[in-house]
């Protein structure tokens, strides 16, 4: 177990060291060098940071429980994610990289308040407390799945939480943006070589991939069946209710949209998709392959979400088990930093520097202190939440999931694909996105028994409605039709 | 492994979570050129 501990506590250093030293590679102490950097970050960098930041504890913890539940049907989540995500880069990538580039915009949100203008700077104020704000709970959801993880190494959970929280926090305080990327980069490296060394080391336990299939046709034949035992009608509801549901959120999800406003080049878009897709069929196929190995090597396992860091503290107690351990953790940090990053920019730069305070007189350095200061309170809010929130926090991670891309994706890309949209209308997609799924989630799923990412045709709808009863409102700015 | 799956789960294994990155892939080729400028 002191070995695990030595690789834990030495990644944890190497990252903290990585975050110092690349915070010091721009200096620029105004808030555009915190959210966006010098924007010259390479295709590798890109991948990884925006693999990651999507991967989220869901890979290691969640993931795997669904490969150790459901079995081969756990597939569809990668086969939606990746394809889900080459919609995305393909759509939206070269678009908001050349809106940046052409109007200096440092968000996704702030980028729609530019495609029509946004007169009243309401796109901006609320868009920037709604997504700022959203993120929070999102953030929390992180803290608890750390936790989740700490148990097993009989850690305590509430300082695993508090040290998850104080870590990302140090690396965004010190480094800002440059911080968060080369450290992303780095924990995918990691997590992507724990999958591939833990996927190897999990099917040579069961007796390769014939003795996994083997094992399962008779442990349970349905985990090996491709509509897990389902009529074929059934399963294929149960694929584009659920998985295709759960994936939904990859098309647009401002925490990684935001990557492609810091990229050095259109020029490197199609490189970095190409990487990126390549690690996310690692980081859903690896943990849906060492769930089904668990099922065989811990059949009687309590939790199931707790696979990885049981194989590991079983298997490899050393000091490479640590570093692999370290890939859950992190999992879970990277995407951490990314959303306290994205929740600190829409707060700072849309909703107070272009919103409430857009009148005030307060220098770009200011700025970069109050980015700093709200990196603290968005870090800690998250953290209080998930140590004194109901049961309901982990759940709200999934749907947040989901909340994230309602309120985004329908405006963003009817705004730039939709020759008739206006201001009015993204800000309306922007507003109703996420009641429609909270509302969709609390009041109308257990019934129904219809995913929540359904609720995505109410923003849709209310970007299309508003739209054309707003055809004769004078729109300020019109960059779609220029990108 | 093949004597315990059917068409179905050799789609699921082999072909479908590839789509994807092939489209990918298939987007960065047809630039290639124009990216290397």
């Amino acid at each position: 177990m002191t070995g695990l501990f030595i690789g834990l506590f030495g990644y944890l250093a190497a990252t903290t060291g990585i975050s110092i030293y690349t915070g010091r590679m721009d200096r620029e102490k105004t808030a555009k060098g915190f959210i966006v950097g010098n924007r010259n970050f390479g295709s590798i960098v890109t991948a990884f940071s925006m693999g990651t930041t999507l991967a989220s504890g869901f890979a290691f913890i969640g993931l795997v429980g669904m490969g150790y539940t459901l079995g081969l049907v756990a597939t569809w989540q990668c086969i939606w994610g990746t394809i889900l995500e080459f919609i995305c880069w393909y759509f939206l990538a070269n678009k908001l990289y050349k809106l940046s580039k052409k109007t200096d915009v440092f968000t996704p949100i702030e980028a729609m308040s530019k495609l029509y203008g946004d007169p009243h700077n309401l796109i901006k104020i609320c868009g920037g407390l709604i997504i700022g704000l959203f993120i929070m709970f999102y953030l929390a959801g992180q803290f608890t799945a750390g936790a989740k993880a700490a148990t097993v190494m009989n850690l305590n959970p509430v300082g695993v939480a508090i040290a998850i929280a104080a870590f990302t926090i140090i690396y965004i305080f010190v480094g800002g943006v440059n911080a968060a990327m080369w450290t992303n980069a780095i924990q995918g490296v990691v997590m992507m070589l724990s999958f591939i060394v833990l996927v190897f080391m999990a099917l040579s336990k069961v007796g390769g991939i014939g003795g996994l299939f083997a094992s399962l046709s008779t442990e349970a034949p349905s985990l090996i069946q491709w509509n897990n035992g389902r009529t074929n009608g059934a399963a294929m509801f149960y694929i584009c209710n659920y998985w295709l549901g759960s994936a939904l959120g990859f098309l647009a999800q401002p925490q990684a949209l935001q990557k492609y406003l810091t990229i050095k080049s259109d020029k490197k878009i199609r490189e970095s998709c190409v990487m990126s897709s390549i690690f996310n069929i690692v980081r859903q196929l690896g943990p849906v392959t060492i769930g089904m190995c668990c099922r065989i090597i811990y059949p009687t396992l309590g939790d199931p979400e707790t696979a990885i860091p049981v194989f590991i503290v079983d298997h490899l107690p050393n000091v490479l088990g640590g570093i692999l351990m370290a890939g859950i953790f992190a999992a879970i940090m990277s995407t951490t930093e990314s959303l306290l990053l994205q929740s600190t920019s829409e707060l700072s730069r849309n909703f107070l520097q272009r919103g409430i305070l857009r009148n005030k007189n307060i220098s770009e350095k200011s700025y970069g202190t109050i980015c700093k200061v709200l990196t603290i309170l968005v870090g800690c809010g998250g953290l209080l939440i998930s140590l004194f929130g109901s049961g309901g926090v982990f759940t709200m991670i999934i749907f947040a999931w989901t909340g994230l891309m309602t309120s985004v994706g329908p405006s963003l890309y009817l705004g730039l694909y939709w020759k008739k949209c206006t201001s009015q209308g993204i800000l309306a997609g922007i507003l109703t996105g996420v009641p429609a799924t909270s509302i969709w989630y609390y009041c109308f799923k257990a019934s129904t028994g219809i995913h929540e990412a359904v609720s995505v045709v109410v923003p849709i709808a209310a970007v299309i409605v508003v739209s054309l009863l707003t055809q004769n409102v004078k729109q300020e700015e019109n960059w779609a039709t220029q990108l | 492994m093949f004597r315990y799956i059917g068409f179905g789960e050799i789609l699921n294994i082999f072909v479908l979570p590839f789509i994807g990155f092939a489209c990918c892939l298939i987007w960065y080729l047809r630039h290639r050129k124009e990216d290397r400028e």
